[in-house]
């Protein structure tokens, strides 16, 4: 073997090494960027506030308008900051769609869950709302035999749980008067942990402060 | 000598050549869907919905109420994309007795949630999905192509249900023009797309 046939080998050698290395390389980045996204903050499970059901599930998937606050800013009556102090227990509501009879079988019960939270920090306020004050909101779902499932895109609670919530009260006064809910769902609310507001969109945490603005 | 050196430089070509194998191997195909979940698809391709009329006459289409035929011929045009364009069978039937697919309209208080898809439900062997619409008065279903606050296609988003319905999750993968499943709304919800029929024809053979 001569050195050209040498120096061949060896170019080849560096060549498909650096093809590959570098392909495995990128897939390795690629990967790395995947679980990235993946959440980094306990999400809460409302199942715990309801040990005797057989579960709090999911509902299903939604169309969303949007997933951002801002652009429904103006809907939103109440931004604060709060621990959770109870789940109440479920309750019955009357939708008034008529449904077929064969169909309201298989929709179970509408129900609402209260959420009380207590008031540490007001940012956004149409009423006079203080801290150490306590403010309902409600989460619906369906009750289906002894199984609870949520509205798609609902957000979850836990007993103690530090929330940052945007607030709406209902205009319509169908499920009960004022009645008031988290805007967006899951995107209207952030569970505070080690000192950044995460929820469904912000799963590696955002500041606290800049949670609580975007209703501004 | 020679012959050593020779199968050296084999030896060296399939390791790198498996090298690269493997690397492009286990590169994500960005061009295909990425979320999944095996719980959300029927196990037949053929299916049949129930649409409640009583249902679908609260929702504010066109801004009024009740207009059941034309809310229903947009509702309708969802299904139509999903059953002309992927292996699946869908079409409605007026026997709605027991455990059906059904499409009607429901009152929740967030605007923002203008339809959903429920999970698939198992009951006494027969499996079934409802497909809810939202009635609240502030929703404001139309046929403009569009999907903001103030005004949203019922076609668009039947076709998103639809998607939902088949089996689809949200799909956060690819760019503009690759799926109707993103969250929230896009103007990409106005027609089934290519990824999306290649994502759902395996699960229908």
């Amino acid at each position: 073997m001569t050195m050209n046939q040498n120096n061949k080998i060896f170019t080849m050698l560096a060549i498909f090494s650096v093809a590959g290395i570098s392909i495995l390389a990128t897939n390795s980045l690629l990967t790395s960027t995947e679980n990235d996204l993946s959440a980094t903050y306990i999400q809460s499970k409302m199942s715990k506030a309801f040990p005797e059901l057989d579960g709090v599930l999911d509902g299903g998937d939604a169309t969303m308008l949007t997933t951002n606050i801002e652009d429904v800013k103006s809907q939103v009556q109440y931004t604060i900051r709060g621990t959770v102090v109870n789940i109440g227990k479920l309750k019955e509501w009357t939708d008034p769609t008529p449904q077929p009879d064969e169909l309201r079988k298989l929709m179970g019960k509408s129900v609402m869950i209260p959420i009380d939270i207590k008031v540490t920090q007001v940012k956004k306020d149409k009423s006079d709302l203080k801290n150490d004050e306590i403010i309902t909101v409600n989460v619906l779902g369906h009750l289906i035999e002894n199984t609870l499932y949520l509205n798609p895109n609902s957000p979850q609670f836990e007993i103690g749980e530090d929330v940052v919530v945007h607030i709406s009260v209902d205009p319509n006064d169908i499920i009960e008067k004022d009645f008031k809910f988290v805007q967006l769902g899951e995107y209207g609310k952030y569970s505070i942990q080690d000192g950044k507001a995460f929820n469904a969109k912000y799963s590696h945490g955002r500041d606290i402060a800049k949670a609580l603005d975007e209703t501004q | 000598m020679g012959i050593t050196m020779t199968r050296i430089t084999q030896i060296t070509t399939v390791i790198t050549a498996l090298t690269i194998m493997i690397g492009f191997t286990a590169i994500p195909n960005v061009s295909a869907h990425s979320e999944d979940n095996p719980q959300k698809w029927f196990a037949s391709k053929t299916q049949s919905l129930c649409y409640a009329d009583t249902g679908i006459s609260y929702l504010k289409f066109d801004g009024s109420t009740p207009n059941t035929a034309a809310a229903k011929t947009q509702i309708r045009l969802g299904q139509s994309q999903m059953s002309d364009n992927t292996n699946m069978n869908l079409s409605e039937t007026t026997s709605c007795t027991g455990y059906k697919n059904w499409v009607t309209s429901f009152y929740d208080s967030n605007t923002s949630l203008a339809a959903y898809t429920t999970a698939l439900f198992t009951t006494s062997g027969t499996e079934y999905k409802l497909i809810y619409f939202n009635n609240n008065q502030y929703e404001y279903w139309v046929t403009n192509g569009n999907c903001s606050s103030t005004t949203l296609d019922l076609s668009n988003i039947s076709n998103h249900e639809f998607g939902h319905f088949a089996g689809m999750m949200h799909q956060t993968d690819g760019s503009t023009g690759h799926t109707m499943m993103r969250d929230p709304c896009t103007s990409d919800n106005s027609s089934i797309k290519s990824a999306d029929i290649s994502f759902v024809n395996p699960h229908y053979p």
